[in-house]
């Protein structure tokens, strides 16, 4: 294999990087070919010697985006990272999968119970305010008879709305964090069962 | 070489020899790969890694005739990073070592 096929197969397998970090990658083994070649080595045996393109390609793509999942806990970050790992033949994944997906519709659970808090309090602020929205033939029914205590209760709900919504983002960073460094774990596992491609 | 025992000491190879001097890339394959047998093209991700993780830093440097080179050396944290790994490996070989001692005498008495 020559140089530019070696890179043209490590590029291939690194389309879905940011560009500039898909140019570092590539300057780094450009690099490396031209002082091989300097010390006197063929491209054919360079090429050799780093080992499979694809097989580099495959863990360099896993890496950057479990690195990135773990630097910014974004759970799109996360679901690229689990993917990219996957495709290096990953089981372990499959069987954590079960308490994954409980923890995260927990933490979602919680996140629309504070959405539904803030949008059922505005709701019970409008139809206070302006009794005259409600469509003819639906019954809306609230809590107290006076117009201030309706006002105080939207105002708690929307309040106690928030809170919970903005409560559960701090676990759910935390659970992505924690997901990416798992599945940051099971990487060094598959190094180890790909013996030398590492 | 046992392929378990080399990933781990890679990390500490790397980082002891640029403990020592600053070098670039295909200078630090060469050196490592004379002493592990690895394929070599998986030098670069374990020092783009280190270098996320702050503990190594990079400049370029004009070579010789050549076109720049990207060399690599160590921060101050890579520096504590070496020194607590070598540590560590130093007393992990040490438990071994007199593990594997107990065994032998076990055996041959």
């Amino acid at each position: 294999m020559e140089k530019s096929e070696f890179l043209e197969r490590l590029k291939s397998r690194l389309n879905s990087l940011p560009d500039d970090e898909v140019q570092e990658i590539v300057a780094d083994y450009e690099e490396h070919f031209a002082a091989g070649v300097e010390a006197g080595r063929t491209e054919a045996a360079i090429a050799a010697a780093l080992g499979d393109p694809d097989e580099l390609g495959k863990q360099l793509l896993a890496a950057s985006h479990i690195e990135n999942a773990e630097r910014t806990g974004s759970f799109s970050a996360l679901c690229r990272a689990a993917l990219a790992t996957l495709g290096l033949g990953l089981f372990n994944f499959c069987i954590a999968l079960a308490p994954i997906v409980v923890v995260a519709s927990i933490i979602f659970a919680i996140f629309m119970t504070g959405v539904s808090l803030v949008f059922g309090g505005i709701v019970a602020l409008i139809v206070t305010a302006v009794p005259s929205i409600i469509p003819a033939g639906m019954t809306v029914v609230m809590p107290f008879e006076t117009p201030l205590a309706r006002i105080a209760t939207a105002v708690g709900l929307i309040a106690s709305g928030l809170l919970v919504t903005v409560g559960s983002v701090y676990p759910a960073r935390f659970f992505v964090r924690a997901m990416a460094r798992y599945v940051g774990m099971n990487l060094s596992v598959v190094r180890r069962a790909y013996g030398n491609e590492m | 070489m046992n392929v378990q025992f080399k990933k781990g000491v890679l990390d500490l190879c790397v980082l002891s020899l640029l403990s020592r001097r600053a070098c670039y890339g295909y200078e630090i394959v060469q050196e490592i790969s004379e002493t592990v047998e690895i394929s070599e093209g998986t030098i670069y991700p374990l020092l783009r890694r280190l270098k996320k993780e702050g503990h190594l830093e990079t400049y370029i440097r004009e070579s010789t005739g050549g076109p720049p080179r990207k060399y690599y050396r160590l921060t101050e944290s890579g520096s504590a990073f070496e020194h607590r790994l070598r540590e560590e490996w130093f007393s992990f070989v040490g438990e071994v070592n007199r593990f594997l001692g107990d065994e032998d005498e076990r055996t041959f008495e």
